[in-house]
């Protein structure tokens, strides 16, 4: 028994030993050329854990390929992340961690609005630029930070595109509706004016409450105030809810718009043939004629076993601005760096990344309004972008 | 065009009641043997309806195969939960009411996250029968009427077992006096097991048929379990017909609030509902005052 122990002390002192021998000079190497190391917190968990995985396989997928071509600065990258759980509290812990204790090189942006907004405060204070995929709402931008970039399209101008398609039709009336928080409520604030600009009547106006669950009501009053078009700023499960409800009442306007609902995969998984005619807003498509994006659209899928989403392709256009930032400015010295972010004009897999210099707004980017057609998304607004013109009017459910 | 609306409306509210009865059933099962407030009552039910939506998802699976599936594993961990956990609670009243209330508050919690780990915070629903038959002025949802018609099914199956089985009689006897049940030789314990499993496996079907109506995740569970409090509460505790009269009176409360009024109010209406009843007739619509 005592030998045995004897013996497995012995073994362990050798093992070590080895490895001190192996692994030291390898470590003193490494040291010489140590890898950049870009920092973030995803989240991985919670209740954003679907998305946020896909944002953090963007970023991953672009540090692969960067590497493979030769890392930047001619050292290799190293991408960084911890799990926030979706809470912008433990976010803040984290980049603080990010910067104090791990010492990254660079940080990128977290995922959603809200987690966004706080941490963007560690940013300014650490003087570190953040480009922030993932931030839709424009409020963290209007608070005079210097250091944050919004990699993504704004939110307010999503209902411009489905308005301007029903004037070309010439529709003349409009039942909005929406959930009752923040994000809807500002997408539908300018449907007002915007009608009123167009020529045309707002004839239904109310929101529903964040997770409803029946939708019959609020659609029997939308198909009572008998509109050309609905235009609903719906997420996925309230889009997906209020479709169902209007088959149910067999209520089929000209045109259905449903905010960013439609623009999730599993929109048409969840609706099936359903799906068809429906119009939202993306940030972004697989079809789009973007720079590089169909080698994106197919390294992604080889790479994670599934396509990407406009989350992912945000996720990496940021990266590439990031990269070739860091490129122009030859060093990782952050006050250049955030020069450079303010004023470069690139394209990226999103489209033309350009924001105001003055407040990091995003300028560049354009929402996209797809529609889907026989169980596929197409973009089909701005026009330039478009792949193929609107199909309309929306089929009456009966002749389906 | 008016009578017709009302009619559309009245038509909607009582389809969906249906769903609510047949949670509701399940609730009331367990509080009427076992006197314990489930609060993780809902959690059954969204796992089923989760359960029912990625089976689907994959494999396309039908109802009745999904339904029947759902009810047998909800069966199992049901009984489960009451061995493991619900039996071990202390005897006398007082206490056992706020522990076992504490206990599935607990549990309710616990299932919301293992449900998040199995199924993700993903909203899904079932696009399972979406179509409406037309009927004169009315439009009859196929999903609705389909899960009103398999909750009627079911309802009337409990109601069977209620009064011609021998479990039945013995759940009827536990929940009506356990002294006297004991007395006459009922196995208190296996009762009240295979009640919780019964009503857990109820919940279970429920879930199955409501997300064939709404779309949930997992963390909707509360919004049941409140919604089946609502029904119980109008219907009375432990009454079984009443819990039926409830769910209608919910529905329809639902579907007219939703019109007349806003989404916002119909959402309250449930609540509203249930505090006027607890204040004017606590023993329920059909219950007789101090029951």
């Amino acid at each position: 028994m005592r030998r045995t122990r004897l013996q497995v002390i012995a073994a362990g002192v050798a093992a070590t030993a080895f490895f001190f021998v192996l692994g030291g000079p390898r470590l003193a190497a490494s040291a010489a050329e140590k890898p950049i190391v870009i920092g973030a917190s995803i989240s991985e968990t919670g209740a954003y854990a679907d998305s946020g995985k896909l944002a953090l396989q963007g970023y991953q997928l672009w540090v692969k390929q960067r590497n493979a071509a030769g890392g930047l600065l001619g050292r290799q990258i190293e991408l960084k992340t911890y799990d926030d759980a979706s809470d912008p509290a433990t976010a803040v812990r984290l980049y603080q961690r990010l910067i104090d204790q791990d010492h990254v090189d660079l940080i990128v942006g977290p995922y959603s609005s809200a987690v966004t907004a706080s941490v963007a405060n560690v940013a300014q204070q650490h003087h570190m630029p953040m480009i922030s995929p993932e931030v839709a709402s424009t409020a963290p931008f209007e608070r005079g930070l210097t250091e944050i970039f919004q990699g993504i399209q704004i939110a307010s101008d999503y209902v411009e595109g489905p308005i301007a398609i029903a004037k070309e039709k010439g529709f003349k009336t409009i039942a909005v509706t929406g959930e009752d928080t923040l994000f809807p409520r500002s997408v539908v604030a300018g449907v007002d004016d915007l009608a009123k600009k167009m020529g045309m009547t707002v004839v239904f106006n109310q929101l529903y409450p964040h997770n409803a669950s029946d939708y019959s009501s609020i659609v029997e009053k939308m198909k009572q105030s008998n509109p050309d078009i609905v235009i609903a700023a719906s997420y996925l499960p309230d889009s997906v809810g209020l479709l169902r409800a209007m088959k149910q009442a067999n209520f089929a306007p000209k045109l259905v718009y449903e905010g960013v609902g439609p623009t999730e995969l599993s929109f048409g998984t969840q609706n099936g043939k359903d799906a068809d005619g429906v119009m939202g807003t993306g940030n972004w498509s697989a079809e789009l004629k973007t720079q590089g994006n169909a080698s994106f659209v197919k390294a992604f899928t080889s790479t994670f076993g599934h396509p990407p989403d406009y989350h992912a392709a945000a996720n990496y256009a940021s990266l590439e601005v990031l990269g070739e930032a860091v490129k122009r400015v030859g060093s990782l010295d952050s006050a250049k760096l955030r020069d450079q972010l303010a004023t470069l004009t690139m394209p990226t897999v999103m489209g033309t990344y350009k924001v105001d210099p003055k407040t990091g707004i995003q300028q560049g980017y354009k929402s996209l309004v797809l529609q889907w057609v026989n169980g596929k998304q197409f973009v089909i607004y701005p026009k330039a972008l478009a792949q193929q013109p609107p199909s309309l009017p929306f089929v009456s459910w009966s002749t389906r | 065009m008016h009578a017709a609306l009302i009619g559309q409306l009245t038509i909607d509210g009582l389809l969906v009641g249906g769903v609510y009865a047949l949670s509701a059933l399940g609730l009331n099962v367990i509080f009427g043997v076992m006197r314990i407030v489930n609060l993780a009552h809902g959690e059954f039910v969204i796992g089923a309806a989760l359960l029912s939506a990625v089976l689907f998802e994959r494999w396309h699976a039908n109802l009745f195969v999904v339904l029947p599936l759902a009810f047998v594993l909800a069966f199992g961990l049901g009984a489960l939960i009451q061995r493991a956990f619900l039996r071990r609670l202390p005897e006398d009243l007082a206490s056992a009411e706020a522990t076992s209330l504490l206990m599935t508050f607990g549990l309710s919690y616990f299932f919301v996250g293992a449900w998040l780990t199995f199924f993700s915070g993903n909203f899904r629903s079932v696009p399972y029968l979406t179509g409406a038959w037309t009927l004169g002025p009315f439009s009859i949802a196929q999903a609705r009427l389909a899960a009103f018609v398999a909750s009627g099914i079911i309802a009337v199956l409990l109601a069977l077992l209620l009064r011609y089985t021998a479990l039945g009689r013995s759940i009827r006897a536990t929940s009506q006096n356990v002294q006297g049940a004991l007395a006459c030789g009922v196995d208190v314990e296996r009762v009240r097991t295979l009640s919780f499993a019964l009503g857990t496996a109820i919940a279970a079907a429920s879930g199955c048929l409501l997300i064939l109506i709404f779309t949930v995740n997992p963390e909707t569970g509360a919004n049941v379990t409140l919604a089946s409090f609502a029904v119980i509460a109008l219907g009375g505790l432990g009454n079984y017909a009443g819990t039926l009269v409830g769910a209608a009176v919910i529905g329809l409360a639902v579907s007219f609030t939703g019109y007349f009024a806003t989404a916002q109010v119909a959402q309250a209406a449930p609540y509203v509902l249930f505090i006027l009843v607890l204040l004017l007739r606590p023993a329920g619509i059909l219950g007789k005052s101090g029951a």
